[in-house]
């Protein structure tokens, strides 16, 4: 018996959909996306298995560990759905076995490279340009990083579509491109954040020191050796300090603090 | 002046979307949740602009920090809007902000620690339900377990309300003019964190140039955020292009390699 064609388009939309809008709507420590996987997959389930016995099996399996970069689950949910709807096909064992092997296998690599694309570059580039016209005073970099996020959701259908279609294979495909793309996206973060360095940070230095008759100024001389020398270095001890071991952003907030405080007291930062 | 009951309940409305939407749709994210907790609460309360700018100090420190894998880390967004809603009803400014912000950020972790506890009892529940098959009842379940993270979100706020804004205003009073004025020192020095902690993730050492780039295009040439940003797009795109091409002249070498990794 085959059963290829069990679920129509509006079936695989409906698991997209319920992805997307709640994916970690249940997340806990013990099986965290689970809620979502069973709340994604489960009415598309029904209709592959009709068994009342079978069905409850089957979403009992999908109620265990699974954790990913959301988007990246799109990918593994369709590859999972479209073993489901070939269960026809082999016996009932073996295709539990296999939906559970593809998605803790896939989990785990998508997640880190995910968090990479998907997170932590466009972040630091989208998040720094509102962040920057909001220091200026202008909501349009939230407008700017929306407007991109949104226009998101039509690459996470389409991998949803990729990976339903063509499954792990589709994995393969895209990891060729996907070392190229990390690497072109860390170039622009990179440029960015450099930019970051010379534009958000305020630090100087109001020590003025007596030359004879005239006051001069610490922060000019160092202004003429090179603009926003100050927040370069302060970056670099920041950087350095994140080096050390056992530090955590929480620590180097309070050093900083600290720093602020000694400055501030000396009359050395300003 | 007092915050009014339609603000305080806008405000929670708000709190309760965004931590659905920060999980789950995730779109909103991208504008930089921070920012927009600090404009959305300024608007809310009558001062977009100091709400804006709160947000974005904040959001700057906070840049290479995000809960990945389900980490806790310290919740910005709500020091960014329960300190804009300090100082714009206490006629404030950024540092009395960030006094507030900072602390309120970093208790946060606990309740995120917690929520995520709370929120497995609400998946055994759905689990339970789905072995009677009783599919409606356990979604219910499922999705109920957005009810703990909307009130990790409200609380706070309630809290702000319950103690109220002229108790805050007298307890900023008692602090000493050296507290106030190291939080202006560290305001201008904290992005220097988050841009830091980018640094590690992103790997400088082997990016180093591109930054290069980008600071001296900034220091010397002064050109806008959005452009340096654009001149940093179409090097990316050169670079995608050439890379990939030279993906497929050895591309045997690439499938040699694969097959390797299958074995």
């Amino acid at each position: 018996m085959t059963n290829s064609n069990l679920l129509t388009k509006k079936d695989l939309n409906g698991v997209f959909i319920r992805w997307a809008t709640s994916c970690q709507i249940c997340w806990n420590y013990e099986t965290m996306q689970s809620g979502g996987v069973v709340l994604a997959l489960g009415p598309a389930l029904r209709k592959i298995y009709t068994n009342d016995e079978e069905y409850k099996k089957v979403i009992d399996s999908h109620y265990t560990f699974f954790n990913t970069q959301p988007f990246m689950g799109n990918i593994v949910l369709g590859a999972a759905l479209a073993m489901e709807e070939q269960s026809g096909n082999s016996d009932f064992e073996s295709t539990r076995s296999a939906v559970t092997s593809i998605k803790t296998g896939l989990m785990g690599p998508l997640a880190g490279v995910g968090d990479a694309i998907f997170f932590v570059i466009p972040f630091t580039i989208f998040n720094a340009i509102a962040a920057y016209m909001g220091k200026e005073g202008s909501p349009l970099g939230i407008g700017i990083g929306v407007l991109f996020g949104f226009c998101l959701l039509f690459l996470r259908k389409y991998m949803f579509t990729m990976g339903y279609k063509e499954g792990s294979k589709f994995v393969t495909t895209l990891s060729n491109q996907l070392k190229s793309l990390t690497n072109s996206a860390n170039i622009l973060g990179m440029m960015v954040i450099g930019a970051l360095i010379g534009s958000v940070i305020s630090v100087t230095i109001p020590f003025t020191f007596q030359q004879g008759e005239v006051a001069v100024s610490l922060q000019s001389t160092i202004d003429m050796i090179m603009p926003n020398l100050m927040p370069a270095l302060v970056v670099g001890f920041v950087y350095w300090l994140l080096g050390k071991k056992g530090m955590t952003s929480t620590k180097v907030i309070v050093a900083v603090l600290l720093l602020s405080f000694v400055g501030y007291i000396t009359g050395m930062l300003g | 002046m007092e915050i009014n009951a339609i603000q305080i309940i806008l405000i929670c409305v708000y709190m309760a979307f965004y931590t659905y939407e920060g999980m789950n749709l995730q779109v909103m994210l991208y504008g930089g949740t921070t920012v927009i907790g600090g404009f959305v609460t300024g608007l809310i309360m009558g001062n977009p602009t100091l709400g804006l700018t709160i947000g974005a100090t904040l959001q700057l420190m906070s840049l290479g920090i995000g809960a990945y894998g389900g980490a806790s880390v310290p919740d910005y967004h709500t020091g960014a809007v329960i300190g804009t809603i300090v100082a714009v009803s206490t006629g404030r400014d950024l540092e009395s902000a960030l006094a507030i912000a900072l602390p309120v950020s970093l208790i946060m972790i606990q309740l995120d620690v917690l929520v995520r506890m709370i929120t497995t009892f609400f998946l055994h529940q759905s689990q339970k339900a789905s072995e009677n098959l009783q599919m409606k009842k356990a979604y219910t379940w499922i999705v109920c377990g957005q009810i703990p993270w909307a009130l990790k979100g409200i609380l706070p706020i309630l809290l702000v309300f319950i103690v109220g804004v002229n108790n805050i205003d007298s307890l900023l009073n008692l602090f000493p003019a050296w507290l106030m004025g190291t939080f202006k020192v560290a305001g201008g020095i904290l992005p220097a964190v988050g841009i830091g902690i980018l640094l590690k993730y992103m790997n400088a050492k082997s990016y180093f140039e591109y930054l290069l780039i980008g600071f001296a295009m900034i220091s010397y040439l002064q050109i806008p955020m959005l452009g340096i940003a654009l001149f940093g797009l179409a090097i990316a795109i050169i670079t995608f292009k050439n890379q990939t091409k030279n993906d497929n002249n050895s591309v045997v070498v690439t499938t040699g390699g694969a097959m390797d990794d299958e074995l």
